[in-house]
C-alpha cells in the first residue's frame, strides 16, 4: 500500500493545471479589472455618495464579492475539490451577511 | 487457514488476507485512498488548513470592528475621517498588482514560458512599497496625535493593521522563495508546491486587506 496519488490522479492534476493555464490568459485579467473598478466603487460610496446605510452594506457586500472573485480565479478553488470550495464560498456568504445584520439591527 | 486451503499459492503470489476480516480493512482503506479527486488542491492541504484558520481569526476582528463602530458611531465616523484614504487605497492597489502577477508568475512556471522571478521579483516590490506607505501612514497619523489607545477605533485600527502587516511581511518573505525556486531552470513537483503555497498565501494577504480597507476606512455610520 502507498501513500503517493495513483498515475490516475496526478493526470487528472494535469489536466486541472493546463486549465488553469488555459483560463489564467485573458479572463485573468478580466478578473482583476473588475476588481479595480469594485475598488472604485466601494470607494465612491465610502466617501460619502448615496444613503448613508445603503452606502455602508453596499462596501461590505462589494468588499465580500471581491474576496470570492479572489479566492475562486487567483487561488484556483474553482478547480479545487467541492467541500474546500463549499466552505470558502459559505464564508463569503455568512460573514458578510452577519456584518451587515450587526450594522442593520443596531444603527 | 480456509483461505490457503482454498488456494495454496495465495499467501505467495495473492493477497495473504484476502476474504477475511483484515483483508476487508485493508481493500476499504485501499479503496478511499483510491478515490479519485474530484479537483485539485492548489499547493498542499495545509496551507488551506492555515488559510481557514486565519480567516477563522480574522472574522472575529471583522466582526468586533463592526459591533464596536455600532457602540460608539460618532467617535468611529470622526476618526474614520482622520485617515488618509489615499494611503489605504494605494496598498489595495498594491496587493490587487501583486496579486495578478503572482498568478502571471505560477503560470510561468508550469509553462516553462520563463518570466516567473520577474513576476515573482516585482511582487515583492509591491509588498516593500505597501510596507512603506504603511510606515509613511502610520507616522502621519502619529505626528497628528493619533494613538494606538486613542480610543476603540484607532485601537483595532492599528491592531487590525499592524497584524496584516506581519502577514504581508510573511508574504514578502514567501515571494523571496518563490523567486529563487524560479530562477532554477528546471523545478520538482514539490518546489513547484511550495511556489503554489506562498502564491495562495498572497492571496490571503490580498483578500483580508480587501475588506479590512472598507471596514476601517469606507464604512459608514
Amino acid at each position: 500500500m502507498t501513500t503517493s496519488r495513483t498515475a490516475d490522479e496526478m493526470a487528472q492534476d494535469m489536466a486541472i493545471v493546463e486549465k488553469n493555464i488555459a483560463h489564467a490568459g485573458r479572463p485573468i485579467t478580466i478578473v482583476w479589472v473588475v476588481l479595480m473598478l469594485a475598488t472604485c466603487v466601494s470607494w465612491y460610496f465610502g466617501d460619502g455618495h448615496g444613503a448613508t446605510k445603503l452606502a455602508a452594506v453596499l462596501v461590505i457586500i462589494t468588499g465580500f464579492v471581491k474576496v470570492y472573485l479572489i479566492m475562486e480565479h487567483f487561488m484556483e478553488l474553482r478547480t479545487a475539490p467541492p467541500q474546500l470550495r463549499f466552505a470558502f464560498t459559505a464564508w463569503c456568504v455568512v460573514i458578510p451577511t452577519i456584518l451587515c445584520g450587526i450594522y442593520l439591527v443596531r444603527s | 487457514m480456509t483461505q490457503m486451503q482454498q488456494d495454496p499459492l495465495a499467501g505467495l503470489f495473492g493477497d495473504p488476507f484476502q476474504g477475511t476480516a483484515r483483508g476487508e480493512a485493508i481493500r476499504i482503506a485501499t479503496e478511499k485512498e483510491r478515490k479519485p479527486l474530484k479537483g485539485r488542491i492548489p499547493g498542499e492541504a495545509g496551507i488551506w488548513i492555515f488559510i481557514i484558520g486565519d480567516l477563522i481569526a480574522f472574522s472575529i476582528i471583522f466582526l468586533v470592528i463592526v459591533s464596536a463602530r455600532m457602540d460608539e458611531p460618532e467617535v468611529f465616523e470622526a476618526s474614520r475621517h482622520s485617515l488618509h484614504i489615499e494611503f489605504g487605497a494605494l496598498n489595495t492597489l498594491l496587493l490587487l498588482v501583486g496579486s495578478l502577477l503572482v498568478v502571471r508568475a505560477i503560470r510561468a512556471m508550469r509553462t516553462g514560458s520563463g518570466g516567473a522571478p520577474l513576476l515573482f521579483g516585482l511582487t515583492w516590490l509591491c509588498g516593500l512599497i505597501f510596507v512603506v506607505n504603511k510606515g509613511i501612514e502610520y507616522s502621519m497619523l502619529i505626528n497628528d496625535g493619533h494613538s494606538i489607545d486613542e480610543n476603540l477605533f484607532y485601537g483595532y485600527y492599528f491592531i487590525g493593521t499592524a497584524l496584516h502587516l506581519f502577514h504581508l511581511v510573511i508574504g514578502m518573505i514567501g515571494m523571496f522563495v518563490a523567486y529563487r525556486i524560479s530562477k532554477r531552470a528546471v523545478h520538482t513537483n514539490r518546489e513547484m508546491q511550495l511556489a503554489e503555497v506562498f502564491g495562495a498565501y498572497w492571496h490571503l494577504v490580498d483578500l483580508l486587506w480587501v475588506i479590512l480597507f472598507p471596514l476601517l476606512y469606507l464604512m459608514r455610520v
